[in-house]
């Protein structure tokens, strides 16, 4: 004899597995449902990621980003310089004779000035990201 | 004794959940009460098969109920309303156990007894009932849901399927494969079904009217 579940010979093993006694759900169980279904509607609504406040930011990104990449494109297109060490003492002379006080100091203070613009833009946009949210 | 874990429901529950659910999406949040009060019971039954602790059953229940909320603009009418919410639920109590497995001993190191059962033998009738319930649970996963859906269903094969949301074949095929481990392993209820002198009591009918009616 087979039970097959296509056209189920009754066995002991239906018997067993379906004369199961009903469990009845606890007196307070429904009002613990619209509790918590209460809860999920007085829940605020998950806050909208600030993508007008961080559009600045991930422009900047961006362009930093395709800035470096360029940059890193014209390093490797750059042909490989054979250093030699009468050129490097060359390199390092030349170096020595553009300090400030030789006249030449305006290059250092561009640099300076670049990155001062740069941490302030930085600074700028991270307060503008943070207070902002917070407002809202 | 066979009981029914799916109360006998009013004959127009069909329409009743439909006219429930029409009233939850027009913003009468209070009306899904009723949903909860006609489904309370299947829920915390069929979780109680799943995970066979009761205050966990009535928490996967719950969260079963919040789901079917969320997700009720979901439900076509064109479907039985019973047969989303059963397989919303199916859903939640299988990714529940996932996240923290019922307490199950594996199914080879189930107590079994030395000689076959006889009604009335040494191994009470209830406890070796209570043994092969907590065999399923011991099943492998594939296996298992299944054996609860069908049972649950009163042996509608279609209904089953239709929770789990699989082929009736592979549903089939799965059952008959989880039924041949039960018996393998409980070879007394084998024996039981291959002798015709031992009858079974108050043996039900396959098919329960209760879901002539209500699962469509």
């Amino acid at each position: 004899m087979t039970n097959h579940p296509e056209r189920p010979e009754f066995s002991e093993l239906d018997h067993v597995l379906l004369s199961e006694d009903p469990l009845l759900p606890s007196s307070g169980f429904s009002a613990s449902v619209m509790s918590a279904i209460g809860d999920v509607t007085d829940a605020p609504a998950p806050l909208a990621f600030p993508w007008k406040l961080a559009i600045p930011g991930l422009a900047g990104l961006a362009v930093a980003v395709v800035f470096l990449v360029r940059l890193a494109v014209q390093m490797l297109r750059a042909p490989v310089a054979t250093v030699s060490f009468s050129r490097m003492q060359t390199f390092v002379t030349e170096s020595l004779e553009r300090q400030p006080g030789n006249g030449s100091g305006w290059s250092g203070a561009g640099t300076l000035l670049l990155a001062l613009v740069a941490s302030y833009l930085c600074v700028w946009l991270t307060r503008r990201l943070t207070g902002q949210s917070s407002a809202s | 004794m066979t009981t029914s874990y799916i109360p006998n429901p009013p004959a127009d529950t069909p329409d009743t959940d439909a006219d429930t659910v029409r009233r939850v999406l027009a913003g009468d949040v209070q009306a899904f009460a009723g949903i909860v009060q006609r489904w309370q019971g299947p829920l915390v039954n069929l979780a109680w098969r799943y995970c066979r602790d009761r205050g966990r059953a009535e928490e996967m229940a719950q969260e079963a109920f919040v789901r079917a909320w969320r997700g009720l603009s979901q439900w076509r009418g064109d479907g039985s309303f019973s047969t989303w919410l059963f397989s919303i639920a199916a859903n939640v109590y299988r990714t529940e156990l996932k996240r923290i497995p019922s307490v199950s001993v594996p199914l080879d190191s189930l107590n079994e007894p030395s000689a076959p059962f006889t009604r009335d033998a040494e191994l009470d009738g209830a406890a070796r009932d209570e043994a092969v319930r907590r065999a399923v649970l011991a099943l492998p996963e594939k296996y298992r849901e299944p054996v609860i859906l069908y049972y649950f269903h009163e042996m509608d094969l279609s209904a089953a399927a239709a929770t789990m949301r699989l082929p009736d074949g592979t549903m089939k095929a799965r059952l008959s494969r989880a039924r041949a481990l039960l018996r393998q392993r409980f070879p007394q209820l084998r024996h039981q079904l291959d002798d015709p002198a031992i009858p079974v009591p108050d043996a039900p009918a396959p098919q329960s009217k209760l879901h002539q009616g209500e699962m469509r």
